[in-house]
């Protein structure tokens, strides 16, 4: 037993030292442990049950208590032939009267053995050494943050996609294919075999083999579209025209008189706010001859201001007070209510601009059934097949309205064609309503939105499942947690960003092949905007003189700007708009691009600096 | 006699012979129990020394206190054959014939002191090999059987070279013993002193006869040895042959040729002697190593690197016996 806790412990120590200067698993460790308790186990069980020979027992008893041989030649001649000659019994009984002097105690001492002091201090140096920090190379800690981060994804992965799946269960075999790959390469990740390389490897593979799937199985215009309509109108591809219909509703009614109210000209009156504030802040004494006028000019501007909001239909109550403020000389309180009209002035002119983009996003779908079904607004087009099996269904149908269905149908025919049996389905019901089989029709409908459900919630699992998998991609080839990179293609705010790429992090450190594989911004679309300006562009063509010129800058002393090259065209003509207005327009529309989350993070303050510099 | 008796007796006569020689020889515990070990065990003992330490008068008050007749032969380089082992002379019988007649040699005794021994040439020195192995002297194509006991106790002067011949193996082979004699302490030296000059005269009385020495010679044989101890022995032998599987690293560095079978003899029979001298009736691992070192310094041949550094047999028997441990796995010895 004693000699089992020894190598045991030695073999505790040897371990200890090889992971203290190797990278074997830390599970090896627990192993080891085990063993070296199983040792002196084994060896109290093996001592145990192990049978000594009466000679090995006699040479031991000699060795012992140095009874000079006495013990193993008496029981050796005990065993031979010559055990009865009278040499035998003189042996014999020499040997048991030395037994007979034996003392039991001293034989078996109540006394640890020597090897319990080499194993003690065996012991003392496992636990010196386990104070000793392991030395590990830079590479093995890399790579075992590349494992807990593959570990993450996968385990991310598996769930995820088995929560999508229960959430939404697929319809399509070639789906459900899809997503059991998914799950299964979550688990594969789980098990921790893959390195990094190896790791990036399977998703690029299992992502491309998505995406060849989706293209043999003809889904790929289909998926591009519907991705497109999501992409160019958050909420456009996503909701129904009621719903759009019903949210500006709620909004024209809380904006009340100043529905018609641009957000333009809410930024103007924010603007005029902003400038008489600071005309106040800076007010001279009103005892001075300066004082009196600059009071007066102000009284004016803040009655323009009242005015101006009149006109838009605004209601600010605060904007008489301040005024009133104004003339008691009491400018804390002026300042006071001027913030005030300025926060509901802000509030108003959000709830303008949410407007607008609903108004923008009503814009974008698709009047007629082929124009949704070929924008990829699938439950638009849901709501529009549903309102025509209604009609069907109706008594008030009129022949004039059948036959405008009937072309609305054969229109989206071939837009349809990218929906599976969709196209097929509307086919159906055209020749039904040529026929004058309405209920027919109406069913063919209701199979060919129910099909568009399908294939929507079908679309829209594949889309998660790549989405999934280029997140996936970001964290293991980014060596970031799967939590910690954002959804590709969405910002923070859950909606794409304004510039070319995505803004929604700038913290992504991407590759050049996944930059490009995010240059694709087709199907976004800018909002219409008015002119800042007025301003001769020229032609628009590039003159011949025209050089490249490579612009640099500096964002700040820690690094350099990207440099890009630009092809300008030269502005010729002189400006019909105030370089000050022109300038309040574009400060007013940089603050907003800055509270919304549109500019990266590193350039926010190099923007702000560049347009409080213009101001000046 | 039972065996109980017959050791009691042994070692009353063991205790008596050491009494004896004790009063004459002062000192010097070592080599008279070493002779007395020997003569139990039927050997012979080789005896070296500078002169004037004892040797002579060692044996020769043996042969006082033992009952047996004895000669002394003092080799000298004209000693011939037939001086020590006797020759065919021609005399008158009584019917006025002339015939030869065997005239025996002074090996002829029980205990014959051969004194310097090496100082004969090899021819004589051989002389004696066949009366000290078989007991026996063939003279003129005739065996003639020696009386037993026989016991030669030779002795030889290691410091003087010139006119000397060592000894060769095969004669030192026969010898039961070697054991060195050295120095007196100084308190054995003022009783040497005080013994030899003032005029005082020891008599020692004879403690036993030849008979009861063979007997108690066929007494020791029968001493039990368990397998471990003979293990042990045969060990110790196959430890001293060079160049062998069994042989130790200072064997193979400094031993031109190991001990012959009579060195596993020699230690078997002198420990059996020195378990019953003990009052024990088996034989130990330590009465196998006490007599390990006379039984077999002379049985070892160094080779030329161990004298050129000084390596004596007794350094490398010393060595030997420290490598070899008592109880090892006795299967592999037989193997």
């Amino acid at each position: 037993m004693w000699l089992g806790l020894l190598i045991g412990a030695c073999l505790w120590l040897a371990a200890l030292a090889v992971y203290k200067l190797a990278p074997v698993p830390q599970s090896s460790l627990l192993w080891v442990g085990a063993i070296g308790l199983a040792l002196p186990l084994a060896g109290l069980l093996f001592g145990l049950a192990r049978r000594f020979a009466g000679s090995d027992t006699a040479r031991w008893l000699d060795r012992e208590i140095g009874l000079k041989e006495r013990l193993s030649t008496a029981v050796e001649l005990s065993d031979s032939s010559s055990k009865n000659s009278a040499w035998s019994a003189l042996v014999i009984s020499d040997a048991a009267k030395a037994v007979g002097e034996i003392e039991p105690k001293k034989l078996l001492p109540l006394r640890l053995p020597t090897v319990c002091h080499w194993t003690l201090l065996v012991l003392a140096a496992c636990v010196g050494l386990g104070f000793v920090p392991e030395h590990r190379s830079q590479a093995h800690l890399d790579q075992q943050r590349d494992s807990a981060i593959i570990g993450d994804v996968g385990q991310n992965l598996a769930a995820l996609t088995k929560l999508q799946v229960e959430i939404s269960p697929p319809h399509f075999e070639s789906t459900e294919d899809a997503l059991e790959s998914v799950q299964e390469l979550g688990r594969e990740f789980m098990k921790g075999r893959l390195v990094r390389d190896e790791a990036l490897a399977e998703l690029s593979i299992l992502a491309e083999r998505l995406r060849d799937q989706s293209s043999k199985l003809g889904q790929a215009r289909t998926l591009k579209k519907i991705q497109q309509a999501s992409r160019a109108a958050p909420g456009a591809g996503r909701q129904t025209k009621a719903a759009i219909q019903r949210q500006l509703n709620e909004l024209k009614k809380s904006l009340g008189d100043a529905k018609e109210t641009k957000p333009e000209q809410f930024d103007a009156l924010q603007s005029k706010m902003d400038a008489v504030k600071s005309a106040a802040a800076g007010l001279p004494d009103a005892s001075t001859p300066d004082g009196q006028q600059a009071r007066q000019e102000l009284a004016q501007s803040m009655a323009d201001l009242a005015k101006m909001a009149e006109q838009m239909g605004l209601e600010m109550p605060k904007i008489n007070e301040a005024l009133q403020a104004l003339e008691s000389s009491n400018i804390d309180q002026f300042l006071k209510n001027m913030d005030i009209s300025g926060d509901n002035l802000q509030k108003m002119a959000d709830l303008a601009k949410a407007m607008q983009n609903l108004q923008m996003q009503m814009a974008e779908i698709g009047k007629t059934l082929g124009e949704q079904l070929d924008k990829g607004q699938v439950p638009a087009a849901i709501e529009s097949l549903q309102k025509m099996m209604s009609q069907l269904e109706s008594d008030r149908l009129t022949p004039e309205q059948l036959d405008k269905m009937i072309q609305e149908l054969q229109e989206a025919l071939n837009p349809a064609e990218d929906f599976g049996e969709c196209s097929k389905l509307l086919s159906d019901a055209k020749g039904k309503a040529n026929a004058g089989d309405k209920a027919g029709a109406a069913q063919s409908l209701a199979e060919a939105a129910e099909e568009l459900k399908k294939i929507m919630g079908d679309m829209e699992n594949m889309m998660a499942a790549l989405q999934n998998l280029e997140r996936a991609q970001l964290a293991v080839g980014n060596s970031q947690s799967f939590g910690s990179c954002k959804r590709p293609g969405v910002g923070p705010s859950n909606k794409p960003g304004g510039g070319v790429g995505t803004w929604g992090d700038d913290s992504y450190q991407l590759t050049q092949d996944d930059l490009a594989q995010r240059w694709d911004n087709s199907g976004f679309s800018r909002p219409e905007m008015d002119a800042r300006g007025n301003t001769d562009r020229g032609d628009g063509k590039v003159p011949k003189e025209m050089v490249s010129t490579r612009i640099k800058g500096k964002i700040n002393p820690k690094g350099p700007m990207p440099s890009i090259t630009l092809r300008g065209v030269s502005i010729k003509g002189s400006s019909k708009v105030q370089f000050e207005e022109a300038v309040t327009a574009a400060q007013s529309d940089a603050l907003n691009a800055l509270n919304q989350d549109k500019v990266p993070r590193a350039y926010r303050d190099s923007v702000r600096d560049y347009f409080d510099d213009l101001k000046e | 006699m039972n065996p109980k008796e017959q050791i009691e007796k042994f070692r009353e006569v063991y205790n008596g012979l050491r009494e004896e020689i004790g009063k004459v020889i002062v000192g010097q515990e070592a080599i008279v129990d070493g002779t007395l070990n020997a003569l139990f065990a039927n050997g012979h003992v080789l005896l070296e020394g500078v002169p004037g330490l004892g040797k002579t008068l060692l044996v020769r008050t043996l042969s006082q206190v033992l009952d047996l007749s004895f000669n002394r032969i003092q080799f000298t380089p004209d000693l011939m054959p037939a001086d020590v082992l006797g020759t065919n002379m021609v005399h008158e019988t009584d019917d006025g014939k002339r015939a030869f007649e065997y005239q025996h040699g002074p090996i002829f005794a029980h205990l014959v002191l051969a004194d310097e021994i090496n100082r004969a040439t090899p021819k004589t020195q051989s002389a004696m090999l066949e009366a000290m192995q078989e007991r026996s002297v063939t003279v003129g194509g005739k065996i003639r059987k020696m009386d037993l006991p026989f016991f030669v106790l030779a002795t030889q002067n290691p410091i003087d070279q010139e006119g000397t011949y060592p000894l060769p193996e095969a004669q030192l082979d026969r010898f039961f013993y070697k054991l060195l004699v050295g120095y007196p302490t100084a308190g054995e030296l003022s009783e040497i002193v005080t013994r030899t000059t003032e005029g005082s005269s020891v008599q020692v009385s004879k403690v036993v006869d030849g008979a009861t020495l063979i007997e108690l010679q066929q007494l020791v044989q029968q001493v039990p040895v368990a397998s471990h101890v003979k293990d042990y022995a045969i060990r110790l032998i196959l430890a001293t042959h060079p160049n062998t599987e069994t042989a130790l690293d200072i064997t193979n560095q400094f031993l031109r040729f190991g001990s012959s079978p009579r060195g596993a003899q020699a230690l078997l029979l002198g420990a059996k002697v020195q378990a019953l001298t003990e009052g024990r009736f088996n034989v130990s691992f330590d009465d196998v190593a006490v007599v390990a070192t006379p039984a077999l310094r002379h049985r070892l041949i160094v080779n030329f690197e161990a004298e050129a550094e000084g390596v004596t047999t007794d350094i490398v028997l010393g060595k030997i016996m420290a490598d070899v441990p008592f109880d090892a796995d006795s299967a592999k010895v037989s193997s």
